[in-house]
């Protein structure tokens, strides 16, 4: 099978997902009701229409963000550390945001505030990733090598995860359930404007990413290759910083820290189309994290019923076995 | 490439003093020497990875460390041993990376690209393996991708460290010859760094011979006069034997 037609196996195969995604859920809307009102024809049933524009379509929107952001971040991360164990949550970027919104929730009632609103921890979770992020930027200016900054990263993410520890230790059950529902990850909590920063940013990142396949690709020759090459490494290594900041920091900051889909996604790409070369891998993440996260979705909203598991369960209960799996057929990782 | 008053090492400690010489088109030059004593040290700061302490190192005139990563990199191409590159590459796209420098920022090849490729495949025998995958081929075959892609790069300078390290023998002589043809036939300037030093004697135009406290760059055969490659080991380990231009070892446990 050609490269191509991989690409086009992708795609359709996103847009049947996406318009199962919109069919299933608590209620059932009709395959072909779904796709006929994507393609512009009003349905008969009002209700229907209400449910799927103004809850289904924008959490749909949202699943394939949020799966094509953290897909290229991890891809961006593995190629700059070299290190097929690196995901974007290695720069500790995820843990800034979780800091932030624990202390917003937990540390709210010192100031006798009982109650923090979505609003807020959107917020808190910006803020702590961002501050995260601008220190490891700014490391990133002094360090030499990539390796001291991975270190770096693990443990920024450590003494958040210790602090997030204490407070949950001296907070009420009632903020720690707060908490904790956020982390789980959930998609249908995301307001318009929150869908419209995530989905700015993305777009942007994704355009601006174009900009570092070359680089990318003379990475994977090392970085003292990469500069004899004529690649600035320097600079390369702050844009791939910056723009896995602002991928992790957005998608975290509005669904919680989704573990593994980054991590995974870039390797099942690389099994599948056979490559390393950017040129390939990097629509490819996209397309890959996009598709995947639908499919969690899908089930995570589990049909027919009204309950609504943890997004962020399902994507490791269903990404590890397929990644296990392909490891032991194919028993060679690409990396 | 000029080398002047040039001294070399890491943070203000200096491993080699005073070099002045010139490295030329269409020579093959080797750097030997004792483990430690600077040749990689040399070699990085050649290519423009380490700031010289003191002295400069000049192209055409130009001083090596006002021109940008994209301008040296069309002058000087390196092959390391670090062995760091991903050998999930494939033969072809390893190779095609020596082209970066020239291409635009997506990296499309042009007609005038795949030619260079395909010459630089065909000149190093490689061409059957071009759709292979790195971690297929053998020391002595990658080692050839590996200088493949320098030649690609079209750079008139070649700068190798070690590349003879992890070769039998057989692919050692090979190795050399394969250089001394891109320094004779293609007028490249050729600097490496090997303990080939048998192998560079036969076959280099000059060496650059570092010892403890000074150096000598020359002929092989003038240095062999100036009997400067009995003192590049301790003489009660190693002794050089003009004669047959080889090393030969002491009996030390009679």
């Amino acid at each position: 099978m050609s490269k191509s037609q991989k690409f086009t196996i992708l795609s359709l195969l996103t847009i049947v997902a996406l318009i199962l995604n919109l069919s299933l859920g608590s209620v059932e809307i009709p395959f072909w009701d779904s796709f006929k009102s994507l393609l512009g024809t009003p349905l008969e049933n009002k209700s229907l229409e209400y449910i799927l524009w103004s809850y289904r379509f924008p959490k749909a929107i949202t699943a394939q963000f949020i799966g094509a952001s953290l897909a290229l971040s991890g891809l961006l991360m593995q190629t700059l550390f070299r290190n097929p164990l690196a995901g974007p949550f290695v720069l500790g970027i995820s843990s800034g945001a979780s800091l932030g919104v624990a202390l917003l929730i937990m540390g709210a009632s010192l100031f006798g505030i009982s109650h923090v609103s979505t609003l807020v921890t959107t917020l808190g979770a910006s803020i702590g990733s961002l501050l995260v992020l601008s220190l490891v930027g700014t490391i990133a200016l002094r360090v030499k090598d990539s390796m001291s900054l991975l270190i770096i990263g693990i443990m920024f993410g450590s003494i958040t995860a210790a602090v997030v520890s204490v407070l949950s230790f001296l907070s009420s059950k009632e903020e720690l359930q707060q908490f904790i529902y956020w982390s789980l990850g959930n998609l249908g909590a995301v307001d318009s404007t929150a869908l419209s920063i995530l989905v700015g940013i993305s777009i942007l990142s994704f355009i601006v990413g174009l900009t570092l396949i070359k680089p990318l690709n003379a990475l994977l020759l090392g970085e003292s290759n990469a500069r004899n090459l004529g690649v600035s490494v320097k600079n390369s290594r702050i844009l791939i910083i910056v723009i896995t900041g602002l991928l992790t920091g957005s998608s975290t900051t509005i669904v919680g820290p989704i573990a593994f889909l980054g991590l995974a996604i870039p390797h099942l790409c690389r099994l599948w189309f056979n490559t390393v070369d950017h040129k390939i891998l990097y629509p490819a993440s996209l397309i890959s994290g996009a598709l995947f996260m639908l499919i969690c979705d899908t089930i995570s909203q589990l049909p027919y019923s009204s309950t609504v598991l943890p997004i962020n369960a399902i994507t490791s209960i269903i990404g590890a076995p397929i990644v296990i799996w392909l490891l032991i057929r194919k028993k060679k990782m690409q990396f | 490439m000029k080398l002047e008053n040039l001294h070399i090492g890491y943070n203000n400690n200096i491993v080699v003093r005073n070099l002045n010489l010139e490295f030329k088109l269409g020579h093959l030059h080797t750097i030997v020497g004792i483990n430690g004593i600077g040749k990689s040290t040399l070699i990085k700061t050649i290519c423009g990875e380490l700031q010289s302490i003191e002295g400069s190192i000049s192209i055409e005139g130009e001083f090596i460390k006002n021109i940008s990563y994209k301008e040296l990199a069309k002058q000087i191409s390196v092959v390391h041993t670090s062995r760091e590159e991903n050998k999930f590459l494939s033969v072809y796209e390893l190779v095609q990376m020596g082209r970066y420098p020239y291409l635009n920022w997506i990296g499309k090849l042009t007609e005038n690209d795949k030619q260079i490729i395909d010459e630089a495949l065909a000149l190093f025998e490689i061409t059957e393996f071009k759709n292979q995958k790195c971690f297929e081929l053998s020391d002595g075959q990658y080692q050839k991708v590996l200088i493949a892609r320098a030649f690609a790069q079209n750079t008139p300078y070649i700068i190798l460290d070690e590349p003879s390290t992890h070769l039998d023998l057989h692919h050692k002589i090979n190795l050399f010859k394969i250089l001394s043809n891109l320094a004779h036939n293609y007028q490249k300037c050729i600097v490496l760094s090997t303990h080939e030093i048998e192998r560079a004697i036969e076959l280099s135009d000059q060496i650059l011979v570092l010892l403890k406290d000074e150096h000598y760059f020359d002929t092989p055969q003038s240095l062999i006069d100036k009997e400067v490659f009995q003192r590049i080991f301790p003489s009660e380990m190693v002794n050089f034997n003009p004669h047959s231009k080889s090393f030969v070892s002491n009996d030390i446990y009679p």
